[in-house]
């Protein structure tokens, strides 16, 4: 099966209104979606096999194989598709920061990336470790701080109630952890 | 979304629907048969004392591996297909679909589970510590405690603010916050108002960075994000007992410089003391005097080695004198040439001259010095934060 996920040309869209050579990108599950070079390219772990592929001369994207991403399923590829069209046509040049600006940790979450994350608990990881295998830092982030700001909302005993995670710490050792961080344990939704 | 407690129920379901077709068809999540474990090792059945045919159970192994897979790739699929409809909002009309949560949080690798730990808010990364055994592990990894940041939300909640209504004393808040813990692995901390309303530099505000950095015995930089400044007002913050001067900076202060000296026979209760020098400074024009009154040394042993060389060069230069005594020691003018003479004031330890001289009379004394022309004298170590073209304009002024 074959998909276009390529970007919709509005007339304001400039960038989109340039005739940009299109890539296919093979997900695990074999579908093949078509997409941009310049959008692909968000993806330095694509940019890297897209160089890799074509070789220094220009090639004939038309009947370059697929870029095979066998760790992403196709409604995973999917959606990091539509982030990295949607952040390709809004999104500036990127900033140039200090090596140690730690500025990004505190960043918030745009409207669009918080309407965009707004998925289950499974697609939301599964997202994460999309970005993380294709290298997009930025979709990385936004994964990562959703569920950070998820924790901070939660006590201890929320948080492994709704992530199924077993309490595998003797009483003692529990306890003493506990009394470490006395002082934060009521820091949370409920004050 | 998320999962809420209202879809709770149904996932319940999913999953004893989806338990009862895993169970039928043999197999499970992991796509290994019942009877084989993650390895492929055979347990149970094949493990049979009284079955000897090993290419009739290698046949059927392999069989079954095969249906596995199958059943493992349809069942993800379906799953993947059933979470992107509920995506979308339509998988209410639909008919009950088998869905799984195809990974959790604990599968996660621990690179991405220290990354979400490391958007976490320095209490909430401290409470889930004790969530499991490898949260703690990835929590108190380097990577996660040495850089941290605190908000107005990690103790106000949502509906925060730092309005000076609310405390009036500064030191009343201070009282409040019984933080007994310290943080050594900290080395930069950011305060982060970008979430707070009303966002200004005040006194809570101060209070809250004091707090935490006063816990924080190896902090290296400081990074203030989202607060305001009333574009005349001095603030004064206090790090492990020592203060340190924030003027007219709209965001952010960082650069180490270094510690302060710990005297010869000093009896010191608190670790060594850490300054900051102000990056991005957006001075205005007409506020860019230095306000002596709320200013504090921070600078390290080199930098007051240098301004006691500096006073013994100074002792020949009349004009240099006569400013010291006018300007900076009008009451104990005498007392104080006569230290510059006889060479006692050269001779003391930077410790003791902290403790003699306030931090406002080092820092005149230290402007006269990369003020004056004769004799010429060393540039400091370390940049002053002072250094202004107005400023020196001033001194040259009163000592004319």
């Amino acid at each position: 099966m074959a998909a276009t996920a390529g970007p919709s040309t509005g007339s304001g869209d400039v960038k989109a209104a340039a005739v940009a050579p299109k890539v296919r990108l093979q997900s695990g599950d074999k579908e093949i979606f078509i997409v941009d070079l310049p959008v692909a390219k968000m993806s330095k772990v694509i940019k890297g096999m897209i160089e890799d592929l074509a070789g220094e001369e220009d090639p004939n994207w038309d009947t370059l194989e697929p870029i095979p991403l066998s760790n992403v399923s196709g409604p995973i590829l999917r959606k990091v598709i539509t982030w990295m069209e949607h952040h390709y046509k809004n999104d500036g040049p990127e900033p140039e920061r200090p090596e140690d600006d730690l500025s990004h940790f505190t960043d918030e979450i745009s409207d669009w990336d918080e309407e965009y994350i707004k998925v289950d608990q499974g697609t939301l990881f599964e997202l994460i470790l999309a970005s993380n295998y294709l290298n997009i830092k930025k979709l990385r982030t936004v994964g990562c701080k959703t569920v950070a700001n998820v924790l901070r909302k939660l006590s201890v005993e929320e948080i492994r109630e709704k992530y199924n995670i077993e309490n595998d710490f003797t009483p003692e050792e529990e306890e003493a952890i506990r009394k470490e961080n006395e002082w934060c344990e009521d820091q949370d939704a409920s004050k | 979304m998320l999962t809420s407690s209202s879809d709770r129920g149904n996932d319940e379901k999913k999953r004893k629907l989806t338990d009862s077709f895993v169970e039928d068809h043999g197999s499970n999540r992991g796509g290994s048969s019942s009877s084989f474990n993650r390895n492929g090792k055979s347990t149970g059945v094949l493990e049979d004392p009284n079955n000897h045919n090993n290419n009739e159970l290698l046949r059927l192994r392999k069989e079954l591996e095969e249906k596995n897979g199958r059943l493992r790739i349809l069942t993800e699929c379906l799953v993947r297909q059933a979470g992107l409809l509920q995506t979308c909002g339509i998988a209410s009309s639909l008919p009950e679909l088998i869905v799984l949560s195809p990974i959790r949080l604990q599968e996660l690798p621990d690179e991405i589970m220290i990354e979400m730990f490391k958007h976490c808010d320095f209490t909430t990364q401290r409470r889930a510590r004790r969530v499991s055994k490898r949260f703690n592990f990835n929590l108190t990894k380097p990577d996660v405690t040495s850089s941290v940041f605190l908000d107005t939300e990690s103790f106000f909640g949502v509906d925060n603010n730092l309005s000076d209504e609310l405390v009036p004393d500064a030191s009343i808040l201070r009282n409040e916050f019984e933080w007994k813990f310290t943080a050594p692995a900290v080395k930069d901390f950011t305060f982060n108002a970008l979430r707070t309303r009303r966002p200004k530099f005040n006194r809570k505000a101060v209070c809250l960075i004091v707090g935490f950095a006063q816990r924080c015995t190896r902090l290296e930089s400081l990074t203030i994000r989202g607060l305001l400044l009333r574009s005349t007002v001095c603030y004064t913050v206090w790090f492990i007992g020592v203060p340190y001067i924030v003027t007219y900076t709209a965001s952010e202060g960082r650069n180490v410089i270094a510690s302060l000296p710990t005297g010869k026979g000093h009896r010191r209760t608190k670790p060594l003391v850490i300054a900051w020098d102000i990056k991005n400074v957006t001075a205005r024009p007409q506020v860019e005097e230095i306000c002596f009154d709320n200013a504090y040394w921070p600078y390290p042993v080199e930098q007051m080695n240098w301004l006691l060389d500096c006073a013994e060069r100074c002792t020949q230069n009349e004009g240099w004198m006569k400013w010291v005594q006018e300007v900076v020691f009008p009451d104990k003018s005498q007392e104080f040439a006569d230290s510059l003479h006889d060479g006692t004031f050269a001779a003391m330890h930077p410790a003791d001259l902290q403790k003699k001289l306030k931090s406002p009379v080092l820092l005149k004394l230290a402007a006269s010095f990369v003020s004056l022309q004769d004799p010429e004298l060393p540039p400091p170590p370390h940049r002053f934060a002072f250094q202004t073209e107005k400023f020196y304009q001033s001194i040259q002024n009163v000592m004319a």
